[in-house]
């Protein structure tokens, strides 16, 4: 008898072509977005623009300002600025994300105590970036202008520890323009190679734990993020039909037969479990192929988070399909729940940003053990053992609603 | 399960000769009352219906017609009272309770799904055994006269038809009673016409029938009995013929359809023995067909200030029978 039920609702969703958009298309299309937007979010991909203002035109200058507009990962503003003012409308009218002025010969500055010879100019907004091009012009003038970056730290050395001899200064000029030959695009690959082996490794190197996947984790996240969302999105309408049919008299021919309500509510909990199931793969399908994210060999748990998830979302729906006395009732009080859930569960804004109070409300929130369950297994490598408390947690809330489900409408065909 | 799920028990009542009219009491509700949150629905209802008999429950709205419907359907607890259909109550045994087919008044069905697609759905769910259900669509679309219409998508058939198929979706299991819900309420006469010869033939066939209506011209041309419902009691009951001749034994009724009538002209009607009738802006009385002079009756209107439109004179029948009796309430 369920199973009648069932197909009512999946003839009724295959024969609604507006409803077959919202609920396969639309929810991997949010998801592309928001992952386009968050692969990026990390910094390594972060392509920021930046404006570039040469007050010295020195020859050091020219070069490092020509190595800065050739980092594959900056982009040039629109336009080059003419003036510092230029600049600093360029930055406030968000013509670029970031100016970079080259006020002194990076070289030579330091004979000019107080005054740094590279100044970067960032919006309040965006105190990331100016940080970010901190570093980038840094690491560029290290890589790129290595003779520059020495001579600095040479005239450095000779004012605060110990000047050098003529003899001294006359090797340290042949070293310089040794290196700074082997900069240049036509030096022959063996003179690049000895100034390298020769060099000594950054201070600073970097490591980025991860899992052994190569997905990036604000991926992976919101691959989880997006799911819940439209879960509970998808299962709050596709439920509302027990709305409909109580109101046209529908509920009141299935409750006449010999099983009573059990039907009804298992043909249509059976059915939504099953479309947020397809409607979860699709989404993660798109991770998969798109963005790397390794669920293959993580399939058996992957899929008993999806079953909890689906099935927790669906309960949700009949759950307020059953209270609410009317569609345009179930609407409102679906889209406000749908929306408090997400914001405050971690479908819209990661949760590891939210103030402390907010995260631990949050974990009371059936998104935020969704999310939290996909994120360990995906990027984590968490085992059965670790998902537990979030899969026990979706369960009882599943059986909780299914419960309330039975009592309202028990109640609404006895009034 | 001892139930109609069962296939042996669905071909044991497919038999006609088990619902030969008059042979027992189908249905007998016996001082059923219910009351909700202090308000009186049900007062002490008796009812009877038998195998191939139609039931017409009239009333007006809040008279408790529906929580009788309820009642019988098994969809409530009475507060005093039984009811029993075949020997059981449906309130307490599933089994019974599938005995019945319920009609909504809405129309109860899925209008992006076929008749046909419809009636396998409701099949299932009534409880016919699967291999049964291509026979038992066959057969109600066959009695309803839907046998074309049965892949033609539900919403896109007219209202007469739709109603047509809220009924065929109700009879598939071969139920014992048949309850209906204002089974043609929005319809043209044509379609009135073809659910009624969809009932009389159910009725033929041993089917017991409850059919609530506020079209006492349906009531009377298909019921066998009537019961007139006010304030959760009966207050006439019985055969329509016998009903109008206990009530109306050798009156004839006048209609005047007048215009406007103030409150004033109104009183002044009262006195000359008018009152109004079912329909708005007409007015009745009831008097020995002898005393009737229609050219005298008209001249006494007029004298009031009122127009007379129409003035005629006709049998008493239900719809005169129905507001007389609210306004006495039950007989002494």
């Amino acid at each position: 008898m369920s199973l009648a039920i069932f197909r009512v609702m999946l003839l009724g969703l295959l024969r609604d072509r507006g409803s077959l958009a919202m609920v396969f298309l639309l929810p991997p299309l949010i998801y592309m977005i928001f992952a386009a937007i968050f692969a990026g979010a990390t910094g390594d991909e972060l392509q920021l623009r930046v404006a570039i203002l040469d007050e010295v035109k020195s020859p050091v200058s020219i070069r490092l300002t020509q190595a800065i507009r050739d980092e594959p990962s900056l982009r040039r503003a629109r336009r080059e600025p003419t003036s510092l003012a230029d600049l600093e409308q360029l930055v406030r009218q968000d013509q670029a994300d970031v100016g970079v002025v080259l006020r002194a010969d990076p070289s030579v500055s330091a004979a000019t105590p107080g005054l740094s010879p590279i100044v970067v100019y960032g919006d309040a907004a965006k105190a990331m970036a100016s940080a970010l091009v901190a570093g980038q012009v840094q690491r560029i003038f290290a890589e790129k202008l290595p003779d520059a970056a020495y001579r600095r730290v040479l005239v450095d050395f000779e004012k605060t520890i110990i000047p050098f001899t003529a003899e001294q200064r006359t090797r340290a000029d042949g070293i310089l323009e040794f290196i700074a030959r082997s900069t240049q695009p036509s030096a022959p690959a063996g003179l690049k190679q000895a100034v390298a082996q020769r060099a000594t490794p950054p201070l600073v190197a970097q490591s980025t734990l991860s899992a052994l996947n190569r997905a990036r984790a604000t991926v992976v996240y919101y691959a989880g993020a997006v799911a819940i969302l439209f879960l509970m999105y998808s299962a709050m309408h596709s439920a509302m039909t027990l709305i409909d049919e109580r109101q046209n008299g529908i509920t009141d021919r299935i409750l006449q037969g010999a099983s009573g309500a059990l039907p009804l509510i298992a043909g249509k909990f059976l059915f939504l479990v099953l479309q947020g199931m397809v409607q979860v793969a699709l989404i993660f399908l798109l991770a998969a192929t798109v963005y790397g994210v390794e669920i293959l060999d993580k399939l058996p748990l992957w899929l008993l988070i999806t079953i909890a998830a689906a099935a927790a979302a669906a309960a949700l729906g009949l759950a307020l399909a059953a209270i609410c006395r009317t569609r345009q009732q179930a609407e409102t009080a679906s889209t406000f729940l749908v929306l408090v859930l997400a914001a405050l569960g971690g479908s819209m804004v990661p949760r590891f940003l939210m103030p402390v109070g907010l995260q631990q409300m949050s974990w009371i929130i059936p998104n935020a053990w969704v999310i939290e369950a996909y994120h360990s297994l995906l990027w984590r490598d968490a085992g059965l053992a670790d998902l537990m408390p979030a899969l026990l947690s979706l369960v009882s809330f599943t059986f909780a609603m299914l419960l309330l489900t039975r009592a309202f409408i028990h109640r609404s065909a006895h009034a | 399960m001892a139930t109609i799920l069962s296939s042996s028990a669905f071909q044991l009542r497919r038999t006609p000769a088990a619902n030969t009219p008059g042979q027992h009491t189908r249905l007998v509700v016996r001082d059923a009352a219910h009351s909700f949150a202090g308000r009186m629905a049900l007062a002490g209802i008796d009812l009877e219906i038998r195998p191939g008999e139609i039931f017409g429950l009239l009333g007006p709205n809040g008279a408790g017609k529906s929580t009788l419907m309820k009642a019988i359907c098994g969809r409530l607890s009475l507060d005093r009272g039984t009811i029993h259909l075949d020997g059981t109550n449906p309130n307490t045994s599933p089994a019974t309770r599938c005995k019945i087919g319920f009609v909504p008044q809405d129309i109860a069905l899925y209008g992006y799904l076929t008749v046909r697609e419809n009636l396998a759905v409701f099949a299932e769910l009534a409880g016919v055994p699967r291999p049964y259900i291509p026979e038992a669509i066959a057969r109600s679309l066959a009695r309803t006269g839907l046998t074309p219409r049965a892949d033609q998508l539900c919403r896109t058939l007219s209202g007469g038809y739709q109603r047509r198929v809220n009924i065929c979706a109700s009879i598939l299991h071969n139920p014992a009673l048949l309850v209906l819900d204002e089974p043609t309420v929005g319809i043209d006469i044509d379609a009135r016409e073809a659910i009624h010869a969809v009932l009389l033939d159910l009725r033929s066939r041993g089917t017991s029938i409850l059919l609530t209506t506020h079209d006492l011209d349906q009531a009377q041309s298909l019921s066998d009995r009537v019961g007139i419902l006010q304030a959760g009691r009966f207050i006439r009951e019985g055969a329509p013929a016998d009903l109008l001749r206990q009530a109306f034994a050798g009156q004839t009724e006048l209609i005047a359809v007048l215009g406007k009538v103030d409150a004033a002209r109104g009183a002044t009607l009262r006195t000359l023995g008018l009152m109004p009738a079912a329909t708005p802006g007409t007015w009745m009385c009831l008097a020995p067909p002898t005393a009737i002079d229609l050219q005298a009756v008209s001249r006494r209107i007029t004298a009031t200030g009122v127009t007379v439109k129409e003035l005629r004179v006709r049998d008493p029948d239900l719809a005169t029978l129905f507001v007389a009796a609210l306004k006495t309430g039950a007989p002494a």
